[in-house]
């Protein structure tokens, strides 16, 4: 039964998706009206489907000249991917340290005027830092890092990690501090105080193993942000990834249907790899630490 | 309720100003929505020079112009009400409608009811929500021949269902913990209708969090429209200018000012800086009004960790 509602809710959200790519084809203005043609979206994805048969939609158009699109598409996505897991890593170590092991210091400094960059929506801050490094460079000439790419072969790559690491990294810490807090007010924390052992023991141990599961479970969450941070860090930095594909491509060559829905659905894909990369990388680092630490 | 909370106080006033700019803006603004400053013929020392717009910052324009000699005073007083309203009637009506389902199902669940597993991955795990409101709005939002105002209630309604869902979730999780405690379960057994239980129990302790849950919202609210200008996607429709090319908005709403002013980022700065402060600021007054919420919220609820 459950299962059955799975497979029914994927296939919804499948669909779904399809008519809400089509719409910019047959939900538009033409100047005096707007124009509404339903039958036009039906037809759009049955094209669509016959096309993945044929393998008609796997083909794009730059202009004149027609591409395999999964050619282009693996090498966006490895982009993107790149982007997104090192940061998250990057997000999940700090995470630990500052939320579990540090949460007072961090509880401090969330609740002063830093807690604020953490409510920043991520497209202020990115302004905000390219306009930093700008004022910084006309004061002293000095380059600290390029704020945006401006070729393929020189990529700007410390302002993008900064960015996606810094939004879901505040999100996360407060998270863990108020779990950590909590954790912190039970009774077998008590008893093991009252057993005498260390308090580095204690937060290693105790604390940390029962701080875990929540972010484990909040995982999804976070790789969520994440990509929705993505987006907008692409954009505005000028890197490469999938969304160049759907904002950049559709004004250079025209919105092709089959190319967006493709890179919606890749997505998801980038979604499914970086969550289990994490995952793997957090089983792993559990697996050696238990080996060391107990034995 | 307000004692000593400075961060409470200081948000709400600030959000009282901006309230009051929003009703009273257009009235008040020097100049009006249509009117341009005309290049100018100025003699100095130096002889006579030429000056165009983007005017920086003077006496006669306060916070400059942009390059088509629009006082951007103006139109930040004129397109307050679009951002402020926006904002706080859709995450109204979001706390509102996932309140109210929230409140309902969790009241009607029973406590052997199996816990329903959700479905965590989706199609749609990996969009965040503006991609939605981008892909319906995209094409009727360029070169409007809608009312700036239907566009605005169009892109409201779809912001209000797009977040209902994450509303709920919360309430109802909230909900369903303070069912736990004993003496809900006690007023069940005594015979409480579920209306006593929602008025006597569950409303007390939920009323502080509707309130944290709605500022929250509006945070929200304004990171959503933020992103959607930056995409030149503006409440109330987009004007695209081919040569050179430019989205400009209608409203002149204030995420849609900075989405128009960003290519205005390396030469005159003025022009993004003053829309991008006005957005910080009533930014920073939901920060504050949250902050200072939890705070009491963390007063009242107090308990002490055993280690340091």
């Amino acid at each position: 039964m459950s299962s059955l509602k799975f497979i029914i809710h994927q296939i919804l959200g499948v669909i779904l998706l399809l008519i809400l790519a089509a719409l910019p084809l047959h939900f538009f203005s033409d100047g005096s009206r707007v124009v509404f043609q339903p039958y036009g979206i039906v037809e759009e994805i049955k094209r669509f489907v016959m096309g993945l048969w044929s393998g008609e939609s796997l083909y794009y158009f730059q202009g004149d000249r027609s591409r395999f699109l999964l050619d282009d598409l693996t090498s966006f996505f490895l982009s993107s991917y790149m982007y997104l897991t090192v940061s998250l890593l990057a997000v999940v170590v700090l995470a630990l340290i500052l939320g579990i092991w540090f949460w007072k210091k961090s509880e401090q400094w969330l609740n002063s005027f830093l807690g604020f960059i953490g409510f920043l929506p991520d497209f202020i801050l990115i302004l905000l830092l390219q306009l930093l490094l700008g004022f910084i460079y006309s004061k002293t000439g000095v380059k600290i890092a390029k704020v945006a790419s401006f070729s393929t072969d020189d990529p700007a790559v410390f302002l993008p990690i900064l960015t996606l690491t810094v939004l879901p990294l505040f999100y996360l810490v407060r998270a863990l501090n108020e779990k950590t807090f909590e954790v912190l007010t039970e009774d077998y924390i008590l008893t093991a105080k009252s057993k005498g052992l260390s308090k580095r023991y204690i937060y290693l141990v105790h604390v940390t193993s029962n701080v875990l599961p929540f972010l484990k479970a909040d995982l999804y969450k976070i790789v969520g942000i994440s990509i929705s941070n993505l987006f907008i860090v692409e954009y505005l930095y000028n890197t490469r990834g999938l969304t160049e594909l759907l904002f950049e491509y559709p004004t250079h060559f025209g919105y092709q249907y089959n190319l967006v829905v493709i890179t919606l659905f890749s997505f998801l894909a980038l979604y499914v790899g970086t969550l289990f990369t994490i995952k793997l990388f957090l089983f792993l680092a559990e697996k050696i630490f238990m080996r060391f630490y107990f034995l | 309720m307000l004692r000593g909370n400075l961060k409470l106080i200081i948000g709400l006033i600030m959000l009282a100003i901006f309230l009051v700019i929003a009703i009273i803006g257009p009235s008040i603004a020097p100049y009006g929505i249509n009117e341009t400053a005309k290049m100018e013929y100025v003699t100095t020392k130096q002889g006579g020079t030429l000056m165009a717009p983007p005017f920086p910052p003077s006496k006669k324009h306060i916070l400059g112009t942009d390059r088509w000699g629009y006082d951007i005073l103006s139109l930040l007083l004129y397109g307050a009400r679009f951002t402020l309203f926006t904002v706080l009637i859709v995450s109204f009506l979001r706390v509102a409608m996932g309140g109210l389902l929230g409140f309902i199902f969790a009241l009607n669940k029973h406590a052997l009811d199996r816990p329903k597993n959700k479905v965590k991955v989706n199609i749609f795990s990996g969009l965040p929500i503006f991609i939605f409101i981008y892909f319906i709005l995209y094409r009727i939002n360029l070169q409007p021949v809608m009312r700036p105002v239907t566009l605005t209630i169009i892109a409201g309604v779809l912001m209000v269902l797009l977040g209902v869902m994450n509303v709920y979730n919360v309430v109802y999780g909230k909900t369903i913990e303070i069912k736990k405690n004993l003496y809900v379960t006690a007023a069940f057994s005594m015979g409480g209708s579920r209306w006593h239980i929602m008025k006597k129990h569950i409303w007390p302790a939920m009323k502080s969090q509707m309130l944290i849950i709605f500022v929250n919202e509006m945070i929200q609210v304004m990171h959503l429209i933020g992103q959607l200008g930056i995409f030149n996607l503006f409440l109330g429709g987009t004007i695209v200018q081919m040569d050179p090319p430019l989205a400009i908005s209608v409203t002149k709403e204030w995420a849609g000012l900075i989405g128009q002013f960003r290519s205005s980022f390396y030469y005159s700065r003025w022009i993004i800086m003053f829309p991008l402060s006005c957005y910080l600021l009533l930014l920073l007054a939901f920060y504050w009004v949250a902050q200072g919420l939890i705070k009491r919220e963390k007063l009242i609820q107090r308990k002490q960790p055993f280690l340091s």
